[in-house]
């Protein structure tokens, strides 16, 4: 039946018809019927949900409304195909559970195996929710489950990311093994030029992760991680050829090398002592570390042309070895000295200053010994000898003078035995106690008062005094051992008349408010006046008989309660009578204090003298005390006039002191004026300059206010100043004349010194000429900033008469000289102005970090060859600075916008980290704090001032990666047991400044190698040099050696220093090696030193060292204190050198916590 | 004599508790000897004191302010033992090598009396006073 005939409509498009009464079939319809009271008995229908019941059920109340009215056959025709579909909902229902427990078994089984194939775990937990929704329809509509089911299972077979991991999970059964067949032949490729050593490593580390990768079952990232090795590998097979040839080179570089070793070793123990061999045996360290650094970068051909330098380098540098010997003489006779003098200081020791001319002596002695010890670090010969020889004779003279001293020093000694015997444990024992009443307090304080009074003493050396005062600090302990003793008592006293003085203070308040009228009243308020300042004494002072005198104190309030009814109301005439007498004087009193004013500070005395009776006079008033008020204002009144009297002299006093002033201003004037016009030419006198001007300015404000005694306390300060300007004006003189010189010396010759030390010449004696005036071309550049413009002159005088040799050889040079320098020069000066510019791009945007690295390469092979004279290497290399200078030189414009886009960032990073403190900057995330840090330097150039301090305050805010430090941690745990552990390592402790170099090495490269594997990093190359101390060590990145001086006076001579520096130096070669593994995605996020690295990384970039003199510049400011050491490179670097050389140094169980002796 | 300071070895922990290890002195040159040690700590106290009191030389600390040292390179300066700075150098090289602080006082080693340290004060004479609020205003000269 349609809905029309349902709804009693005619069928569409069809004309109506004239209706004919129908035959009603009352059997079909009573069938149908019986048929649906059949099935709804069926409990496979009535177990249906109601939405699937509900059809039927409409369905028959409208057939039996039709029934009832005998329509039966519209009747059966609602009701038949109503029944049809609920019979069917019955036999479906009655199979859904089943449907839905397949349906649900086989998505299960799916998600299984989606966890088995590595499917990503976000993707597996999401479909894991998925099939909870679809189950959760179970109990209530188990028909929609089965179907929500079904179409789970349907979905999940067919989920994309299913399929994925399967195949992925193919592809690696399938494929692996043949690749690591080619991983493993592929790792045995050496690692000779720049590309293999990239994809070895990479290789290395995808052929590591696709195992475990495997072993997580995370199939895709097998596969990621064997489509690195694919990679790496086909980039070792293109790169064979030059790999071999790589090799080849290798060999014989380092064959050559090899061949030189002797020589080289030999010359690395030389240093220089003068500037001239200093530069030589620079020269050497150059060729020295341009070999280790080509190495380092796979560039043999540099090596090799390095290799062939180095021979003639050592060679020359083992010429200073005489030079070097007498050194060291020189340095032994300095040593013997001061071990000499150590012994006079020990000795000293012993003797204590106790006269004052031994006093004087030891204050000469300080400052000469810091003079000494100053010329000692800077290797000053003569210097040093004199400083010591003449300490020597001071000390002398302190031992004439000790030896004069036996008086004092008995009586020092004497104090000193009393002290200690019987004394000082007494009084140090004072700081134990907690005295609770105060009267005991007050004697522990005077006791300590007395112990400072006998210490000052002491070291005032006025020993008779001083055993004076021992014997009262003697009767001060007694006090404070008698007093506490009776501590509780006092308080317990104290407190009892605390409590009755409570109890009543309330009415000796009202009494001692309440105006006096009587003359009753007036005596006995007199009494509590006095009793109330007695039980304040005995209260306040823990007394006993406090709680007494509150009695008498109680009955004479009694007493003025009685008389208070008779007095209150009643006018005090007496009182009024004093008052109209001290008001209008009073108001003459004040007057005369202002009177005096215009004469202060003369008039002070009085002033005050006037002030201070006046308010005690006051105050009898207030007490009722009239008659002793006016008595004392009678009196008063009497000194008004000494006001009047003392103006004349007031005033002569401060037109004296106007004369004296003006006079003593007046003589200086001159002085002042030529002095505050110097020049600042140095930090010293621009201290004593601003210090003198300021003076004035200070001098200057009471004096132009004609406010004589202001100025007259500052005149003298002016004076000083000065003065002390005026006796440095000597010094002032030469030293400007001195900079004078350099100064014009600089406009003659500084272009000419430049050019002649950059081009090449040929000449043995020109090359000489050209040595010594790049020597005084460095001193003058390193002396002139620092002031010293006297060493400075002498370098310009040396450096012009070297001109003039210059000049005179010059042509007979260009005459000899071979074509390719003529060639070199000509293209390095076409080359100078693009060179310049390709010199000025910073790394912005960081695609020019390539071209720049080039740049630098190839600068730097080009000097290499250039300063080695080496003109056929040079000339070749001028043209590959040529390409990379012209590779780098046309981004200036890119590199300009780049960083005119970084500027505004940049400012705001700034502005943001001087607003926020350490601590608040602690709060950001990490990754925030970075990302400001990269925002400060995003111009890529050099930072200024207030940007390093800002840097500065980013990196006092970084702290270890959590997750790092952990790993870090138990790296270091691994290494102290291990090292801590070995006899080797042990057995060395003992004797260890007599072992020799060789043995000690030994024992440092054992520690080296078993750091390096257990923070799985290659050893570097260890060097050693012998320069007198103090560089101590160091770790080059540009060739990974670790550096270490083994001079005897190091570190090096002391097992526990040589152990600290070899561990904190290798952590710098760990910190360059997480960065490289960074850049190279060896390291990724998720792993344990992601963050740390990129800490590191941050650190290491360009201009993010902080150097060890930024210390100096963050002194007043506490939480950037030794920038340098809480850098986060630094930190990390000091805190295993410390913390590991601890580990092994303090071995042993340690002690049980909170132990006090 | 050379004078002396009473000397306390107190070892740090590295999460700052500390545990004293010994008693003893420390003389003006350095030389240190023990009395009282804490139970179990006889061996690292003695291997302590046997190794400072050999060392000539201690060293300080630094970063290279040589301009043209590597970034990064460590700077050791050596001081005698008698010369000054050296007792403030032997203190630095207990703290980093055997986790040790010698706590003693300067006075004494320099030949002189230590200052009184602070007192304490329980306060019990505190709680309250025998005082009586002011006079009423209006009650003096120049105000009634």
């Amino acid at each position: 039946m349609g809905l029309r005939q349902l709804l009693g409509l005619p069928p569409k498009n069809k004309k109506p018809v004239a209706p004919q009464a129908p035959v009603e079939d009352k059997g079909a319809w009573t069938k149908v019927e019986q048929q649906y009271q059949t099935l709804i008995k069926d409990p496979r229908y009535s177990g249906l949900p109601e939405r699937l019941k509900k059809p039927l059920g409409v369905a028959w109340t409208n057939a039996s409304m039709l029934a009832l009215h005998g329509k039966f056959n519209e009747a059966k025709e609602v009701l038949q195909p109503a029944l049809g579909i609920a019979a069917n909902s019955a036999v479906a229902g009655a199979k859904a559970p089943q449907v839905f427990a397949e349906a649900a078994k086989r998505a299960s089984g799916l998600l299984d195996a989606m966890a088995l194939l590595g499917v990503p775990a976000d993707h597996v937990k999401a479909m894991r929710g998925e099939f909870a929704t679809a189950k959760q329809d179970e109990k209530t509509d188990i028909i929609a489950a089965a179907e929500a089911m079904a179409a789970f299972a349907e979905k999940l077979r067919t989920d994309p990311q299913v399929i994925a991991a399967k195949a992925a999970r193919d592809k690696v059964l399938s494929e692996r093994p043949g690749l690591e067949k080619e991983i493993e032949a592929a790792l045995t490729t050496p690692p000779e030029t720049e590309v293999a050593a990239r994809a070895l490593r990479q290789l290395a580390n995808a052929a590591g992760l696709i195992g475990a990768c495997t072993g997580r079952l995370d199939y895709i990232g097998a596969v990621k991680q064997m489509e690195i090795c694919r990679k790496a590998i086909a980039e070792l097979a293109i790169e064979a050829k030059a790999i071999a040839e790589a090799v080849k080179l290798r060999d014989e570089v380092v064959k050559a090398r090899a061949k030189l070793d002797a020589k080289v070793n030999a010359a690395r123990v030389i240093y220089g002592p003068t500037p001239e061999s200093e530069a030589v045996v620079a020269a050497f360290k150059a060729v020295d570390d341009g070999y280790y650094q080509a190495i380092k970068q796979k560039d043999y051909e540099r090596a090799a042309m390095e290799v062939k330098r180095l021979g003639p380098a050592a060679d020359r540098v083992i010429e200073l070895k005489a030079l070097c010997d007498e050194d060291v003489r020189k340095r032994e006779e300095r040593n013997a000295l001061r071990k000499e003098l150590r012994g006079l200081f020990g000795q000293k020791n012993a003797t204590p200053a106790v006269t004052q001319a031994m006093v004087e002596i030891e204050t000469k002695l300080n400052t000469e010994v810091a003079l000494f010890d100053k010329a000692m670090g800077a290797a000053e010969h003569e210097t040093a000898m004199a400083k010591g020889n003449l300490l020597k004779s001071l000390f002398k003279d302190y031992f004439k003078a000790a030896g004069e001293a036996a008086g004092p020093l008995q009586k020092r000694t004497e104090a000193l035995d009393a002290w200690n015997k019987s004394v000082k444990a007494r009084a140090d024992a004072l700081s134990s106690l907690a005295p609770k009443a105060k009267p005991f307090k007050d004697a522990v304080d005077k006791a300590n008062d007395v112990r400072n009074e006998f210490a000052n003493l002491f070291t005032a050396k006025d020993f008779d005094k001083a055993a004076e005062v021992l014997k009262r600090l003697v009767q001060a302990l007694d006090e404070v051992d008698r007093l506490a003793k009776l501590d509780d008592q006092m308080v317990k006293d104290r407190k009892e008349a605390l409590d009755a003085f409570n109890a009543i203070k309330s009415r000796v308040i009202a009494i001692q408010g309440a105006k006096i009228a009587t003359p009753e009243f007036r005596t006995e308020r007199g009494e509590v006046d006095k009793l109330m300042a007695e039980v304040r004494t005995l209260g306040e002072s823990c007394s006993p008989g406090g709680k007494d005198k509150v009695a008498e104190l109680e009955k004479a309030v009694e007493a003025a309660e009685k008389l208070k009814g008779a007095n209150d109301g009643k006018v005090d005439t007496k009182r009024q009578e004093t008052l109209d007498i001290l008001r209008p004087g009073f108001t003459e009193v004040t007057k005369a204090i202002s009177g005096m004013v215009p004469f202060l500070p003369y008039s002070k005395a009085l002033s005050d003298q006037l002030g201070t009776e006046k308010d005690r006079i006051n105050e009898l008033f207030k007490k009722g005390q009239y008659d002793e008020a006016l008595e004392a204002f009678a009196i008063l009144k009497g000194r008004l006039k000494e006001a009047k009297e003392g103006e004349a002299g007031w005033q002569k006093a401060a037109d004296e002191s106007r004369d004296d002033v003006t006079s003593r201003r007046n003589a200086i004037d001159a002085d002042f004026k030529r002095l505050a016009a110097l020049e600042k030419i140095t930090p010293q006198f621009t201290t004593l300059i601003e210090a003198m001007v300021n003076a004035e300015k200070a001098f200057g404000v009471p004096f132009k206010a004609s406010k004589w005694p202001d100025a007259a306390k500052l005149i003298g300060g002016l004076e000083q100043a000065v003065a002390g300007l005026k006796a440095q004006e000597g010094a002032y003189n030469t030293q400007k004349a001195d900079l004078d010189a350099c100064k014009q010396a600089e406009t003659r010759s500084k272009a000419k010194v430049a050019t002649a030390v950059t081009i090449a010449v040929t000449l043995l004696a020109t090359q000489d000429i050209q040595g010594r005036l790049k020597t005084q071309q460095a001193i003058y550049t390193r002396t002139m900033p620092a002031f010293d413009f006297k060493t400075a002159r002498a370098a310009w005088t040396e450096a012009e008469r070297l001109l003039t040799l210059w000049d005179a050889a010059l042509p007979g040079d260009q005459a000899a000289a071979p074509p390719e320098i003529n060639e070199i020069n000509k293209r390095w000066g076409k080359l100078k102005p693009d060179y310049d510019i390709a010199y000025s791009i910073t790394a912005v945007p960081k695609t020019l970090a390539p071209p720049i690295g080039a740049l630098r390469k190839a600068n730097s092979a080009f000097f290499a060859a250039y300063n080695a004279r080496d003109w056929t290497a040079a000339l070749d290399l001028i043209g590959k600075l040529e390409a990379a200078v012209a590779a780098l030189a046309p981004h200036k414009d890119e590199n300009d916008n780049a960083r005119l886009a970084a500027q505004g960032p940049a400012a705001d990073a700034l502005d943001e980290l001087k607003k926020t403190s350490v601590d608040d900057l602690k709060k950001k995330p990490m990754k925030e704090r970075l990302e400001l840090l990269d925002q400060l330097r995003g111009e890529g150039r050099q930072l200024t001032d207030e940007e390093r301090k800002a840097q500065r305050q980013l990196y006092a805010s970084l702290d270890y990666d959590p997750d790092f430090k952990k790993q870090d941690e138990s790296r270091r745990g691994l290494l102290i047991e291990e090292m801590g552990d070995d006899d080797e390592v042990r057995a060395a402790r003992k004797g260890w400044a007599g072992k020799s170099v060789d043995d000690r090495m030994k024992v440092l490269m054992k520690v080296l190698t078993a750091e390096c594997r257990i923070y799985n990093v290659p050893a570097p190359e260890v060097r050693l040099f012998n320069v007198p101390p103090g560089d101590e060590g160091f770790f080059s990145n540009s060739n990974g050696t670790l550096n270490l001086n083994t001079h005897p006076e190091s570190g090096f001579s002391d097992f526990k220093e040589a152990l600290d520096t070899v561990l904190h130096e290798n952590m710098h070669n760990l910190q360059h090696v997480m960065t490289i593994r960074l850049e190279e995605g060896i390291i990724v996020p998720g792993d344990a030193d992601f963050m740390q690295a990129v800490i590191f990384a941050a650190n290491f970039a360009p201009f993010g060292y902080v150097p060890p003199a930024e210390n100096k510049k963050v002194e007043a400011d506490e939480p950037l204190k030794d920038s340098y050491e809480k850098q986060p490179v630094e930190m990390h670097a000091w805190d295993t050198g410390d913390g590991v050389s601890k580990g092994i140094i303090a071995l042993g169980e340690k002690p049980k916590k909170g132990v006090s002796l | 004599m050379t004078p002396t300071a009473a000397l306390r070895l107190v070892f740090h922990f590295d999460d700052g508790d500390t545990s004293d290890l010994a008693l003893g002195t420390i003389d003006a040159n350095g030389i240190i000897a023990v009395g009282k040690v804490a139970d179990g700590q006889e061996d690292r106290v003695a291997m302590l004191v046997e190794e400072l009191n050999a060392s000539e030389t201690v060293f300080v600390r630094s970063g290279s302010d040589n301009p043209d040292a590597v970034p990064g390179t460590m700077k050791k300066t050596a001081v005698l033992r008698g010369m000054p700075g050296f007792i403030d150098a032997l203190v630095e090289t207990a703290r980093r090598f055997y986790g040790v602080e010698l706590r003693f006082d300067r006075a004494e080693l320099g030949g002189g009396i230590a200052a009184a340290p602070p007192a304490q004060f329980a306060g019990a004479a505190n709680d309250g006073a025998f005082d009586l609020e002011p006079l009423p205003a209006g009650s003096g000269v120049e105000d009634s």
